[in-house]
């Protein structure tokens, strides 16, 4: 009987230990439901008042408009909805309405009104509501080692050296009035996607930063577990993130998983929800076996490999309707990619959507795509959609 | 006293004249023109092509593209500055002061040592003009 019962109590030690290393990051409860309202969707094109623009850019959408940063020539441009100029505003320079910085790489209107730009080089610029600069901050990164002092034997992967911005999807959420998060990618020669089991299982994937102290406060959440099931899943390493100020939630998603996973504002997994692609096809993904070294195979694995999986994308959440919209890439479909709609967790709609597409925002009924551009025949546009069964 | 009827056509009389009298402040105030001094002056510049590309270059060969520009403006164009995204580009300007009606040349240079497959560069010209930014682009399929 004395045995019987260590036994047990080494067992509940054991298995409590195993959640414990595993963090509290993917171990809540599956929520997934179905019920499709939806079969497809009547796609509209919305075509943009030409401009002098650089066309490297991004759009975002507030209240009523659709602005485009172009990221290169530094200028903010506010269409209305019909694709007609309203304004044009800031540009390269030093003016006191103009944005100091050669490249912008990242954006957010913050609840206060205010425009937060991030520039190349760890620069954070902040201006009124009126364009006016505000401040400028370089982020203070906690860089007590060097990059060449870090070892396999003393490599945490808390260490702030192994990581920087993920210029890729540079997605900034604010998080409360004087914090934000925003993605990072580990490229440490010891600690990254091309080499490193650790990276897969440990690393980070956004960091946060206090717009009051400069400095990056803490590094957040994981990769999703189902890259553990692989040896090297290199061409697949991108993840989404949404947080909602409302709900103090932060949704999650990544490539190779169709789950959606939730978290309150201590960054422990609420819950996660979620369905697979209808149109997804095949998700054989290509484990990469070329080690650091081989950026060619890499590169041709990304081009020729990747393209013939299907993967999840981007996300965006609309909080009042506790409303997800995610896109994912359809595997051999040079034309289509697909797009899901979540409502309350539950799958309401999953259709076809154009090559690449991303919503960033919604005006009244309407739903906007990212911006589709053509810096050969200047003209920008962007696609727009209503969803027509959802109150 | 007025009547009933009188006061309302003395209140429509009213109302029409105001009326009037306010859209004839709004085309007064169109009307006037900005002092010579707010009045800002800029040149002009305008390029014959900003897209210049190649067919297949050799891997390590230096490939040199050609942009022409006019100031076709009345005001002298000043070149602030042109900037490369890549170190692998360098650049030559005929010249940075360009009176009016006249033409200058950018010229950009492109080491494909370390670049494979479908490579783009841009450069960043910045000019004193309304526009102020513009961007030249050169594209090459680089192969081994």
């Amino acid at each position: 009987m004395r045995i019987v019962y260590i036994f047990i109590c080494l067992t509940i030690t054991v298995s409590c230990n195993k959640v414990k290393s595993d963090g509290n990051f993917f171990n809540a409860k599956n929520l997934s439901k179905k019920r499709i309202l939806i079969d497809s969707i009547m796609m509209d094109t919305l075509n943009f008042e030409a401009v002098d623009s650089s066309f490297d850019g991004f759009l975002r959408i507030d209240d009523k408009n659709i602005n485009f940063i172009d990221s290169r020539f530094g200028w903010f441009f506010t269409f209305d909805v019909n694709g007609q100029l309203i304004s044009k505003n800031l540009g390269q320079g030093a003016g006191p309405k103009e944005i100091n910085t050669g490249f912008i790489d990242a954006y957010t209107k913050l609840s206060n009104g205010k425009h937060m730009f991030i520039g190349s080089g760890y620069d954070v610029h902040i201006h009124n509501e009126d364009f006016e600069r505000e401040k400028i901050l370089i982020m203070q990164w906690d860089l007590k080692n060097e990059a060449n002092e870090i070892t396999p034997d003393n490599l945490n992967p808390e260490m702030h050296r192994l990581y920087s911005p993920d210029y890729s999807n540079f997605n900034l959420q604010e998080i409360s009035t004087n914090e934000i998060y925003f993605p990072i990618l580990a490229k440490h020669r010891f600690f990254n996607k091309l080499n490193s089991k650790r990276y897969f299982e440990e690393s980070r994937i956004l960091a946060k930063l206090n717009l009051d102290s400069k400095k990056i406060e803490s590094l957040e959440g994981r990769k999703s577990r189902e890259y553990l099931k692989y040896s090297f899943l290199s061409n697949y390493d991108f993840f989404d993130y949404q947080h909602s100020l409302k709900n103090e939630k932060t949704f999650v998603t990544y490539e190779v998983d169709s789950l959606i996973y939730v978290y309150d504002k201590n960054f422990s997994n609420l819950y996660s929800f979620g369905n697979s692609g209808k149109h997804i096809g095949n998700t054989d993904f290509y484990e990469y076996k070329g080690g650091i070294n081989n950026e060619k195979e890499f590169m041709e694995a990304f081009i020729n490999e990747k393209s013939r999986t299907g993967f999840y994308k981007n996300m965006k959440y609309f909080e009042d309707e506790d409303m997800l919209i995610r896109t994912y890439y359809i595997g051999d479909s040079r034309t289509q990619d697909g797009m899901q709609v979540y409502i309350e967790n539950e799958l309401i709609a999953d259709v076809r959507v154009p090559k690449n597409f991303k919503v960033i925002g919604r005006i009244g009924d309407y739903f906007y795509s990212n911006v589709v551009t053509n810096e050969e025949d200047n003209y920008f546009k962007c696609y727009k959609f209503k969803l027509e069964n959802v109150k | 006293m007025l009547s009933r009827t009188g006061f309302y056509i003395f209140v429509c009389v009213l109302g029409f004249l105001l009326s009037c009298n306010t859209a004839k402040k709004e085309k007064n105030e169109t009307k006037i023109k900005p002092t010579p001094k707010e009045i800002t002056k800029y040149a002009d510049l305008v390029f014959d092509r900003k897209l210049v590309k190649f067919d297949s270059v050799k891997k390590g060969k230096m490939v040199s593209a050609k942009y022409v520009f006019t100031n076709p403006s009345t005001d002298t164009l000043k070149l602030d500055y042109v900037n490369p995204e890549c170190i692998c580009t360098s650049y030559n300007v005929s010249s940075h002061v360009i009176p009016p009606n006249q033409k200058g040349e950018i010229t950009l240079n492109l080491d494909t040592t370390h670049k494979i497959g479908e490579t783009k560069i841009n450069a960043v010209v910045k000019a004193n003009t309304k526009t102020k930014f513009y961007k030249i682009m050169l594209k090459v399929n680089v192969i081994d």
